[in-house]
């Protein structure tokens, strides 16, 4: 492997802040706070080393920012393409004439107003 | 569950602080939230114009759609969620505050009703995201180190196959992370509004968002490897 080593059988990889990004779990697991520019500089410099060293955590830190783009794309277009449904645009004005916002005050002129939980 | 059914415009209402989203990874393109005419929008809803309360529900329809559609999956359950995220505006045009923008205001009314529905609902089964995860070696390695990906060109045809591509694997993920991912990356709202609107801590928001996000990656693999070679990362049960 090209990248550097933890020989510790069970490191402790707790995010203390204290502990190097020496192996490629640590690595994995810093790539939000990295992405989101909260490691302090000490750390990020080390996650940078490691990624110099390491080309399956360039790859997966790459991927792990191409996940993101994809499924923003693959949700963004859907609602472009679509027209509204005049069913529902008519079901909603039908249900707001039915009694709700303030359309006609004499529909909620009822002693003890309407009977809806609209605090008429 | 035992949520009532309509939600009651008062819990819709109740929402996280309308803070924009700032982080470092967010690139495309938004659809405009609002609708493209505002002047005097507010009052004129208030004033009980309907041609102004046919206006908004046009603009602000199809945006909310595809949102809670993202949430629900069924487009039946997506239109309820719409038409209560209007009802509860509209009648709670009182406590709208002046100087915020009206369509950002339901879109989050929206959010609210979408998630409400979303708890109230019987939990499908779903697959453990661990499985999903990248796996490390006790030195810390990974046992599948990533491979090369051919992410795909510009040609449409094969565009629109990555988004359905995409957009399945998103579905499949478990409730909790689909929910953290949506609201980060594509509602784009900041970790603290995410936390709020689903009642977690900010902590937690970041560690589901990264494991949605990894395991997302881990499902998009096999379609993006060169053809020949062998997935490394297991596959969803
Ligand atoms: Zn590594």
């Amino acid at each position: 492997m090209s990248c550097s080593r933890s020989n510790k059988p069970d490191n402790d990889a707790e995010h203390t802040g204290s502990i190097a990004v020496s192996t490629c779990q640590e690595c994995i697991d810093f790539l939000i706070d990295y992405l989101d520019g909260t490691l302090p500089p000490a750390k990020k410099a080390e996650f940078e080393l490691h990624l110099e060293l390491c080309p399956p955590c360039h790859r997966y830190l790459n991927q792990y920012q191409a996940t993101i783009r994809l499924g923003q794309h693959a949700m963004e277009e859907e609602a472009a393409k679509n027209p509204p449904p005049e069913a529902l645009i008519n079901a909603i004005m039908a249900a707001m004439k039915a009694g709700h916002p303030g359309k006609d005050p004499g529909e909620h002129d009822a002693p003890g107003g309407c009977g809806c939980d609209c605090d008429r | 569950m035992t949520h009532p059914f309509p939600i009651s415009a008062p819990t819709l209402l109740n929402f996280f602080p309308l803070s924009p989203y700032h982080g470092s990874v967010t690139t495309v393109p938004r659809i405009p939230v609002e609708p493209p005419d505002q002047t005097n929008l507010v009052e004129r809803l208030r004033s009980g114009d309907a041609g102004a309360y046919e206006q908004i529900v046009r603009d602000l329809t199809p945006r909310m759609l595809a949102t809670a559609k993202r949430f629900l999956g069924s487009e039946a359950d997506a239109e309820d969620a719409v038409q209560e995220a209007f009802l509860s505006a509209f009648k709670n045009l009182d406590k709208f505050q002046e100087g915020s923008q009206v369509g950002t205001w339901i879109h989050r009314i929206l959010i609210n009703a979408a998630l409400m529905k979303l708890r109230s609902r019987n939990r499908r089964h779903e697959a453990a995201i661990e499985d999903l995860l990248p796996k490390f070696d006790s030195t810390g390695h990974a046992e599948n180190p990533a491979q090369p990906w051919n992410l795909p060109g510009p040609d449409p045809i094969q565009a629109d196959e990555t988004r359905r591509v995409v957009r399945e694997a998103i579905e499949s993920l478990p409730d909790a992370y689909r929910t953290v991912l949506i609201l980060r990356d594509v509602e784009q709202l900041d970790t603290e509004s995410t936390a709020a609107a689903l009642g977690i801590t900010p902590n937690a928001v970041k560690t589901r968002l990264h494991r949605a996000r990894q395991a997302l990656r881990t499902l998009l693999d096999p379609h993006f490897r060169p053809e020949h070679s062998e997935p490394s990362d297991p596959q969803p049960s």
